[in-house]
């Protein structure tokens, strides 16, 4: 069944909360859409944006979804957790 | 007082001592001496270089003006001293480059070729010393002057008479010896502290493609796990000038942080080492590529980015940098942006309008408080977030170049 729409913002908005209270310092008008490689976001980041992710949402993602291109916006991390 | 080694040392007088062999003391040293100073540079461990050798930091940074773009030149902020150290590092086989990462422009280098250089450099060049494993424990001023220096090696005191002094120890330690005035950030505040440690035996694909995503996820799962300390959350790999040679840098958040304490620094020299050797163990039981993987070395210390900052006659800011700001007759021209590390969330840059350098006064590298003390390095005069930018090696070679010659032209 697909995800419905306000579930995903929500993620979406927590996820951006996560990666910008403890992660990177990002921008007050950084979107979801935005490229966080270019806002500084590293393997280093990564190790500890997916313990929070863990804390957050109860689910560590495999390995396998781990690279440049899964992570390269909130929005798509997003999509590789699964609805609460 | 007994001085029983006193004429153990031949050293009674010099026109410039320099304190501190790390980047900036160095090119400090070179220039005062090339100036015609008879001039001494002193250091307490065992190479020159600071942290770009016995810290193990293995790029140097703040070398080339920035670039908007690839097609640009690539082009020295500082021609001179800095352009010199960093083409015979490159004709040593020393560095390779320059490579482009992200919006900079770099020189991997390699820490031990460095030292072995600056060696060669400061052993040709006539009236200069250098004394390696030798400390500076005290010094004689009278007013608005710095009159002689205390320096001591294993169990030795000598008292040398010096016309002027240039701290370069990165800490401004001569300056807080001297009495003189000095700024230093909250502890909350400062840059956080990294431990580098060389790792050989890996597979030269060991970092290769997505490599260092699946070493983000399975150090996570084991500190999350508590297989490894969290202090590992601060590891990054890269690779050194040759394939087989990988450095990994841990920055620690080491809180409570203070730099200039020993009790601190014991605690984070001793935590690098321990999470280092946890690290490895780890990575080679369950790390594709890392099987036999092992230390090569662990530096001779952390690497401090900020400490203590010297009080001059100007003060150097973040506006300052972030404009672009031009001084008339710039001692030296800062190019790297503002690298805030003030927490564990890795680096914060801030670049400067239009990529512009900023120009550093001499006055920045002058102390307010003794007209004969100088400054070159990471504890030049300037704010807290200035430091941010001029701690880089690229700038503390310049600024080491101007304090060397400014300290030989009051002899005259």
């Amino acid at each position: 069944m697909a995800e419905i729409p306000d579930a995903i913002a929500k993620k979406e908005a927590k996820l951006l909360s996560i990666l910008s209270d403890d992660i990177l310092e990002l921008e007050p008008d950084f979107r979801t859409t935005d490229d966080l490689f270019e806002a500084g976001l590293d393997s280093m980041a990564i190790m500890r944006l997916l313990i929070h992710v863990e804390t957050a949402f109860g689910c560590r993602l495999p390995v396998s979804q781990v690279n440049r291109e899964n992570f390269s916006t909130v929005q798509k991390i997003a999509a590789l957790i699964p609805a609460e | 007082m007994n001085f029983p080694a006193t004429n153990a040392l031949h050293v009674k007088k010099t026109d410039v001592l320099v304190v501190g062999g790390g980047t900036a003391g160095i090119a400090a040293a070179v220039s005062a001496a090339r100036a015609g100073a008879r001039t001494l540079l002193v250091e307490r461990r065992n190479a020159l270089g600071g942290m770009a050798s016995n810290a193990l930091v293995h790029t140097l940074c703040g070398l080339y003006l920035l670039r908007n773009d690839d097609a640009q030149p690539l082009t020295y902020a500082n021609e001179g001293f800095p352009r010199e150290l960093a083409e015979r590092l490159i004709q040593a086989g020393g560095a390779s480059g320059p490579v482009r990462m992200g919006k900079l422009d770099v020189l991997p280098h390699q820490p031990a070729a460095l030292a072995a250089v600056a060696d060669d450099i400061t052993r040709r060049t006539p009236n200069l010393t250098v004394l390696l494993h030798t400390d500076l424990t005290g010094l004689i001023s009278g007013p608005g002057q710095i009159q002689a220096a205390h320096l001591q090696s294993r169990g030795h005191v000598f008292e040398v008479a010096v016309n002027s002094l240039i701290d370069a120890s990165g800490d401004a330690e001569a300056g807080a010896l001297a009495g003189a005035a000095f700024e230093c950030a909250p502890a909350d505040r400062l840059q956080r502290p990294a431990y580098i440690f060389g790792i050989g035996g890996a597979h030269e694909t060991a970092l290769a493609g997505d490599a260092r995503f699946r070493l983000a996820h399975l150090i996570s799962g084991a500190v999350a796990s508590s297989q490894l300390s969290a202090e590992a959350l601060g590891v990054a790999f890269r690779h050194g000038v040759s394939q087989n040679e990988i450095w990994a840098t841990i920055d620690l958040q080491a809180d409570p942080y203070d730099p200039c304490s020993p009790e601190c620094l014991t605690r984070v020299e001793a935590c690098g080492r321990r999470v280092s050797f946890e690290i490895i163990r780890y990575l080679r039981a369950h790390a594709e590529g890392f099987e036999k993987a092992r230390i090569t070395c662990t530096p001779a210390q952390a690497g401090i980015r900020e400490s203590r900052r010297l009080s001059g006659l100007a003060c150097l800011t973040e506006e300052d940098i972030l404009q672009g700001r031009q001084v008339e007759k710039p001692a030296a021209l800062a190019c790297w942006p503002l690298e805030l590390r003030e927490n564990s969330k890795g680096p914060r840059f801030r670049f400067p309008e239009e990529n512009r350098p900023v120009g550093i006064s001499l006055d920045c590298l002058r102390s307010r408080t003794f007209e004969n003390l100088f400054v070159a390095g990471r504890c030049i005069s300037c704010t807290h977030e200035a430091q941010a930018s001029i701690r880089v090696t690229g700038t503390c070679l310049a600024t080491g170049e101007a304090a060397g010659r400014a300290a030989a032209a009051i002899l005259r």
